[in-house]
């Protein structure tokens, strides 16, 4: 809790947006005369803006035996508290969407894939009342690559890759912190950089999305 | 004010005789956070932190026979006062050294009230005292604020004042002790002097 005095001392938890609360105020003298006040608010409504920048291979996958240039195909899904899906992009093509974590001059975009120009649009969440099973909006992200030899191999920031995420928790680790406070509470671009790792030990695929996280209160 | 490690009973002391220097006793349920020995300190307004010795006869009784588990202790207060106890498991922690970090494990204000002391602000120029006498109402002025995650409240009073803010759902209110409507979850508290 933010204060406004440095006198002050700040006790207990943040307020959850978009609730009515009252404040109950009570001065004392030094003589122990008292007086009281109440005053009900409300607290301001809180809006998301998550814009999709980029996913970032940092691992291939590529393993003895394969034929060719890597393909993988990917999803991110927006969650609003536990398992509500706010959104869902899916793009690439496991068989003809190329990655390469080293790639050659002019192909950096392999490496360094930008999520607008995959048709990841931004999502906009207004929460009119933030509540302890709707507080939390995470990012879960799921790749799938080609392998010639064996099996595809999944990596994703829950568990188990192999899946898709329907019945997954949204992990702490894909959550944006929320700051809160009367200073720090708004913010603009703040990014949130989810990772995903592979199911299976000893396999490689690896890849990041950063998402770019604007909080306001209205 | 409830804790489940540290609570007041009562939380808010209201003395009844307004003879000066005259008490009101709270008292005062600590339960250890962890495994080792509870450390609990208390301080008077914002005096130092002071240990308490969790031993007879400070310690009057113990639901579980064992003060290093939990105990009772009193504490008498004069009306105008605030009294605080924290409750650490750190028996290294000193709250005179490091006010605010690390956290205790919990933290109770209680504040001492004179039961006829409750002041209401006049309404009409023509209620208001005579030079001279005791102001007529200690909040001169107040104002608020708040965003998504934060309230703010400022008072200005007519003398130096200890200033307590609890805020709260609706829900959150309980019945105290003495009939009393409080919050059960203190956020804010509290400002020691004038503004």
């Amino acid at each position: 809790m933010d204060l406004p005095d440095p006198a002050q001392i700040a006790e207990g938890r943040a307020l959850l947006a978009g609730n009515d609360h009252v404040a109950v105020g009570l001065v004392v003298d030094k003589d122990g005369r008292w007086e009281t006040f109440s005053v009900p608010f409300t607290t301001q409504t809180r809006k998301v803006t998550l814009n999709f920048v980029e996913l970032h291979i940092v691992n291939d996958g590529a393993r003895t035996g394969d034929i060719g240039g890597r393909t993988a195909g990917f999803d991110i899904w927006v969650r609003e508290g536990a398992e509500t899906v706010l959104q869902h992009h899916s793009f690439g093509d496991i068989n003809n969407f190329p990655i390469d974590d080293d790639p050659d001059p002019g192909e950096e975009t392999e490496a360094h894939i930008s999520l607008a120009a995959q048709g990841c649009t931004p999502v906009t969440h207004l929460t009119p009342v933030v509540n302890k099973d709707n507080h939390d909006i995470g990012i879960l992200v799921r790749g799938l690559c080609k392998h010639t030899l064996g099996n595809n191999e999944p990596s994703a920031n829950y568990f188990p890759a192999s899946e898709f995420p329907d019945l997954v928790p949204t992990p702490e680790g894909a959550k944006f912190r929320f700051p809160i406070g009367r200073e720090g509470e708004s913010v603009v671009g703040e990014p949130l950089v989810v990772t995903a790792k592979p199911e299976v030990t000893g396999n490689e695929f690896e890849f990041t999305v950063t998402t770019n996280v604007t909080v306001e209160y209205l | 004010m409830a804790n489940p490690l540290l609570s007041a009973s009562p939380d808010i002391v209201l003395v009844a005789d307004p003879t000066p220097g005259a008490t009101a006793t709270t008292e005062i349920h600590y339960i250890a956070a962890g495994s080792g020995r509870p450390q609990v300190w208390e301080r008077f307004g914002l005096q130092n932190w002071s240990r308490v010795p969790l031993v007879p006869p400070k310690i009057i009784r113990s639901d579980s026979n064992d003060p290093d588990i939990d105990g009772y202790f009193s504490k008498p207060m004069t009306a105008g006062q605030f009294y605080q106890v924290r409750l650490y498991h750190d028996p290294d922690i000193n709250p005179n050294d490091h006010p605010d970090e690390p956290r205790s494990d919990a933290e109770i204000t209680i504040a001492s009230l004179l039961k006829s002391g409750r002041i209401t602000p006049p309404i009409a120029s023509q209620d208001r005292p005579p030079p001279g006498s005791p102001p007529a109402t200690l909040i001169a002025s107040k104002d608020n604020n708040q965003g998504g995650t934060w309230y703010r409240q400022t008072v200005t009073t007519t003398v130096p004042t200890h200033f307590f803010l609890q805020v709260g759902s609706e829900r959150d209110f309980v019945l105290n002790a003495e009939g009393n409507q409080v919050l059960e979850t203190v956020l804010l508290a509290t400002n020691d002097g004038p503004e």
